[in-house]
């Protein structure tokens, strides 16, 4: 029973992970029809910043709890604003060229991989986390660490702010309606250029928490993070439905549980059980689980 | 009247103060020429109406008045100020509203929440008031979904969109296209309650409709204006009929 509700909460927190990075994926690709390539860069960069800051911050092997939690804002900004000068100096002269704004957007991907190997060196670094994070509960005769509850407990509060911030704001209006007819949003006199930085650096803000916490989550960063876990969010996109949040959150959660139970009774079983249920959904339903069709 | 003569005689009646006006205006859709040297005007407070064959170019000539096809040549200009080249918000922003000939509403959202996207500032309880007054259904279902909406209930979204902002120019495009004839007088009312009040430019297939609503009419042929005159003239002219708008054109 213990290690059900172990690999349950572990899944939870794996399927937290992915939202994180898959939120922003499905909106910027809902709303730009970009496939951002990008998107694993940012989540590593994440991971750096927060890494870095914990550093600055703390002192001694362990990092402190206010070093983490400005790891976490520094992840965030950071990557948001990135994000938004990706968008506005070299995706926005490619509106007219969606191939080229994929090329590029993998291009920036490879090249900020590359370039946190040559800062900070291609090995793997342990990841500091104050000692309440690192340490474990007991749930129900599991012992989980504690890091995992606060992943699943920031990809709820993404969820409920992003659901909010669509429902609820002029922007998440736009947003939603530039996702169904972008050019009829421009004729109703709505800067369509603006809503696309937003979201971009939405998105971006949202890998880069994603990267603090995922480090927090694997103990260790390394330049590769992103781009392993990259293809994992693409797939929840898919499976989800392309521009749904609702969507992204439920395949997160199919997919990290999944991932979790396979790979725990069969060792190799839980990547392969995901690209069949990508397939089946591929199959079956092409527009996802709640995604629309346009 | 010859179509030189009556083309004179509109750009005459135009002269004194067009509120919109195009010269000579080439636009592309990838390779393809479809306007080919456009040039009309429309008067402040009158509706003119474009006429002619499917793909003749007159959902071009909208779509290049706001800036969603881009001129490749050409100028147009609004209460004297040139628009070429603006981007389409910005275009809008000068107050033209536009409703597209498929309609365009957001279907995944609610009828209140497609008006509140259109709502500009300084749009007022006024403009409210008519597109209720106008459209009191559409008060009804404003929490409703606008995709489940009926074809009709569609076209007044659409139109309800473009009159919620103080809007001094209008392009309209097709109103009554699918529509059961019933939806057709509605729609036809509407925006007859408006006339007089804004500029409208009319994309019209249905004679009828063109007529009931029309003051100025031009029709577009091929890429090029080779007709302009009074409304009343096209109607009264079956060989002018015959000629430009063939099958098109029902009464």
């Amino acid at each position: 029973m213990s290690t059900i509700i172990l690999l349950t909460l572990t899944g939870l927190a794996l399927a937290a992970m992915y939202f994180l990075l898959a939120a922003g994926l499905s909106l910027i690709f809902g709303l730009m029809d970009v496939l951002n390539f990008a998107h694993g860069a940012f989540f590593t960069w994440g991971a750096y910043a927060a890494w870095w800051t914990i550093g600055e911050v703390s002192s001694g092997p362990r990092g402190s709890t206010l070093g983490f939690l400005l790891g976490i804002v520094a992840a965030t900004v950071l990557v948001g604003a990135m994000a938004a000068a990706v968008e506005i100096g070299l995706l926005r002269p490619l509106y007219r060229r969606p191939i080229y704004q994929i090329l590029v957007t993998l291009g920036v991907g490879l090249a900020l991989a590359q370039l946190t190997s040559v800062i900070w060196r291609p090995d793997a670094r342990p990841f500091p986390q104050p000692g309440w994070l690192a340490s474990t509960s007991t749930v129900f005769g599991a012992r989980v660490p504690n890091n995992r509850f606060l992943l699943i407990a920031a990809a709820v509060a993404v969820l409920a702010g992003l659901l909010l911030f669509l429902r609820k704001t002029r922007y998440g209006l736009i947003v939603r309606a530039g996702a169904e007819n972008r050019e009829m949003v421009q004729a109703l006199g709505i800067d369509v250029d603006r809503a696309f930085t937003l979201v971009f650096a939405l998105g971006g803000a949202l890998a880069g928490l994603g990267g603090a916490f995922g480090a927090a989550y694997f103990g260790a960063i390394n330049p590769g993070l992103g781009s392993a876990n990259l293809i994992f969010a693409f797939i929840v996109v898919v499976i989800g439905g392309l521009g749904s949040v609702s969507g992204s959150a439920l395949a997160a959660v199919v997919i990290g549980l999944a991932q979790q139970f396979g790979n725990y009774y069969t060792t190799w079983a839980g990547d392969f059980i995901v690209v069949l249920l990508l397939a089946a959904v591929l199959l079956l339903r092409p527009r996802g689980l709640l995604g629309t069709l346009r | 009247m010859s179509v030189a003569v009556a083309a004179d005689a509109a750009a005459q009646a135009v002269a004194a103060e067009p509120f919109l006006r195009l010269s000579d205006v080439h636009a592309f859709i990838g390779e393809s020429h479809i306007l080919q040297g456009v040039s009309f005007s429309a008067v402040p407070g009158r509706v003119t109406v474009l006429l002619g064959r499917n793909g003749a170019g007159k959902t071009t000539t909208l779509r290049t008045i706001l800036g969603l096809i881009p001129a490749a040549r050409g100028t147009i200009t609004l209460d004297g100020v040139e628009i070429t080249g603006e981007r389409p918000h910005r275009v809008v922003r000068r107050g033209v509203g536009y409703v597209p000939e498929d309609r365009d509403i957001f279907g995944g959202l609610t009828v209140a929440e497609n008006l509140r996207l259109a709502q500009r500032p300084g749009a007022t309880a006024e403009r409210w008031a008519l597109v209720h007054r106008l459209f009191p259904d559409l008060q009804r279902r404003a929490g409703q979904r606008a995709g489940s909406l009926s074809g009709g209930q569609q076209q007044m979204v659409a139109i309800a969109r473009a009159l919620v902002n103080e809007n001094r120019l209008l392009l309209i495009d097709e109103p009554s296209k699918g529509l059961a004839p019933v939806v057709v007088n509605q729609v036809t009312e509407a925006l007859a309650a408006i006339k007089g009040t804004t500029t409208i430019v009319l994309v019209e297939q249905n004679l009828a409709v063109a007529q009931a609503l029309g003051d100025d009419a031009v029709i577009v042929d091929d890429g090029r204006v080779v007709f302009g005159g009074s409304m009343a003239e096209i109607a009264a002219d079956d060989a002018l009929q015959a000629r430009y708008l063939g099958a098109g054109a029902h009464r």
